[in-house]
């Protein structure tokens, strides 16, 4: 099976890990395509750069922005922003995508992705600075739904009218991330099937799935932290599985970035991810 | 496209101190971030405390593996812990962060003993340089052929980007080695030079003499004539051709103007 390299299959991929490599190469029809971290490509030259030069030519590639603290209340970071626009002329990727989050203040980029109110003035903010990006690339942009662990008394609307008002006003698409729905909607023990009933997943264009860590919080409560680190567990597939039945194929995401696992264990959560393509495929 | 009327304003306080006290564990939970039913985060918050420290460790510990491996993992993380709340990153591209952890280690006095371990730092962030560099092709032989006496004295030799040459007053290269592969062989007491390049895609460290190190320092700077002067004023029988030779096949000149 082949595609041109600027269209993302409806199918599974996964996030590139330079110590994939090899696997990757010997068995490219395991996968319908890759993600990359722009930040880890923002160097001036080198073999990781040779790498994605040699795969792109092999794979449509998504470029996943980490640092671009899209929610910041300040200014986004021209430099950053021009740094990004470089790869992406480049590049040529055939999707990306940023978070709802920041991570950027004036003390400095504290590497983590944080959670704003939501609130009139945030939707606000937020608006301009997805205009500033997608005016800046060239391309339209996909927003990630966060991992929330806390809420903000300042909150006046939900997260799904936060994100209606988004995609109406910017026009940019979604990445909807299935376990963040699972983890958000636990830790604030709020209904996770209400949310995907609500989500507007007409702009979609793109599916994250991937493991978390269980803890709990101060009350005994489930506190489940977004760890990528782990297999997608049963219940976030169940809602993947429902959310496909809705929307029909999508090119979906497994995300494993931390302890990363030998090849066969993340090429068997990819199969998984296009068992349940598939089905949706024939059915359909 | 549509832009929205209200402009962003200022810092509302909000993110100052939800990031203020991310790196300060002493601070109260910021005002207004709350759990589930309006009780206290606590341990919610602490998950973003968290994240924000061990993910900057990681990141200084990837730039800095044989400091890690010299002071062991507990001391390592406890010293990355400092580091990183002194010093959080300025830009979001952490394969650069930690340009400030040689010069604290200066002044971090639980490490001051071993008072190698800033050099080797040094060292360790010119690799990570050199792997990043910018690419750069050789230049052609000939042009090294080409240079008569009169136009050499004058020729700008340019040197590839990822070149980086290490002072150190310890053996940092054989330490590196000793702590990074299997090459064991003992450590010796000379204080080390060292060179780190990356002509294609390994980054390669080699000890060069005084006179190809003050040689290839010098051609950053100045011309070919008055690289060489310099070579010769730190080692009289450096040897300018075969210099020229080795610098040239091992890739690492990549023009001669």
């Amino acid at each position: 099976m082949s595609y041109t390299t600027n269209t993302i299959p409806a199918r599974a991929g996964v996030g590139y890990k330079p110590k994939h490599l090899d696997d990757i190469l010997a068995e490219p029809d395991a996968i319908g395509w890759l993600e990359i971290h722009a930040e880890n490509y923002m160097g001036d030259g080198g073999p990781q750069l040779a790498q994605l030069r040699h795969l792109r030519e092999r794979f449509p590639i998504s470029c996943h922005g980490v640092g671009l603290s899209i929610g910041s209340e300040g200014p986004l970071d021209k430099e950053h922003l021009a740094r990004l626009k470089k790869l992406v002329d480049w590049l040529n990727p055939a999707l990306f995508s940023e978070h709802l989050a920041w991570s950027t203040h004036d003390i400095g980029f504290l590497n983590d992705l944080l959670p704003a109110p939501y609130t009139q003035a945030t939707v606000n903010t937020v608006i301009d600075h997805i205009d500033q990006v997608q005016e800046v690339i060239g391309r339209q942009m996909l927003l990630e739904n966060p991992s929330v662990y806390v809420l903000f008394e300042q909150s006046t609307m939900s997260e799904i009218e936060f994100l209606n008002e988004i995609v109406t006003r910017t026009g940019c698409g979604l990445l909807l991330d299935v376990n963040n729905i699972y983890v958000s909607n636990t830790n604030t023990q709020t209904s996770a099937q209400a949310y995907l009933a609500a989500f507007p997943i007409a702009h979609i264009g793109e599916v994250h799935l991937g493991g978390h860590d269980a803890q709990t919080d101060d009350f005994g409560d489930p506190l489940l932290i977004d760890s990528h680190n782990a297999p997608v567990v049963d219940p976030v597939w169940d809602l993947y599985e429902t959310l496909i039945k809705r929307t029909g194929p999508l090119p979906t995401l497994i995300e494993w970035d931390n302890d990363i696992p030998e090849w066969p264990v993340l090429a068997s959560e990819v199969r998984l991810a296009d068992a349940i393509l598939n089905r949706q495929t024939e059915a359909a | 496209m549509p832009s929205s009327t209200v402009k962003p304003k200022r810092l509302n306080p909000m993110q100052t101190e939800f990031a203020k006290g991310l790196l300060n564990p002493d601070l109260p939970t910021p005002e207004g971030v709350i759990g589930p039913g309006g009780r206290a985060a606590g341990k919610r918050y602490d998950v973003y405390r968290n994240n924000v420290i061990v993910s900057l460790t990681e990141a200084l510990a990837s730039a800095y593996p044989v400091i890690k491996t010299i002071v062991g993992a507990e001391f390592f993380d406890a010293m990355a812990g400092v580091h990183v709340r002194k010093f959080p990153p300025k830009s979001p591209l952490m394969i650069y962060y930690g340009a400030d952890f040689p010069r604290f280690l200066t002044k971090f006095p639980p490490a001051a003993h071993l008072g190698y371990l800033p050099d080797v730092a040094r060292l360790e962030r010119a690799r990570r340089q050199a792997y990043h560099a910018a690419d750069a092709s050789p230049c052609a032989p000939e042009k090294l052929a080409g240079l008569d006496g009169n136009k050499l004295y004058d020729a700008r030799v340019v040197l590839h980007p990822s070149i980086h040459i290490i002072r150190s007053r310890y053996p940092v290269f054989s330490i590196w080695r000793y702590n990074s592969t299997d090459d064991k062989s003992p450590i010796g007491k000379a204080r080390e030079i060292t060179m780190i390049s990356r002509p294609q895609s390994e980054v390669i460290m080699q000890n060069p003499t005084a006179g190809t190190a003050m040689f290839i320092e010098s051609l950053m700077r100045d011309p070919l004539g008055v690289a060489m002067d310099k070579a010769k004023g730190v080692q009289p029988d450096f040897d300018l051709s075969s210099n020229l030779t080795q610098l040239l096949s091992a890739g690492l000149i990549t023009d001669i103007k």
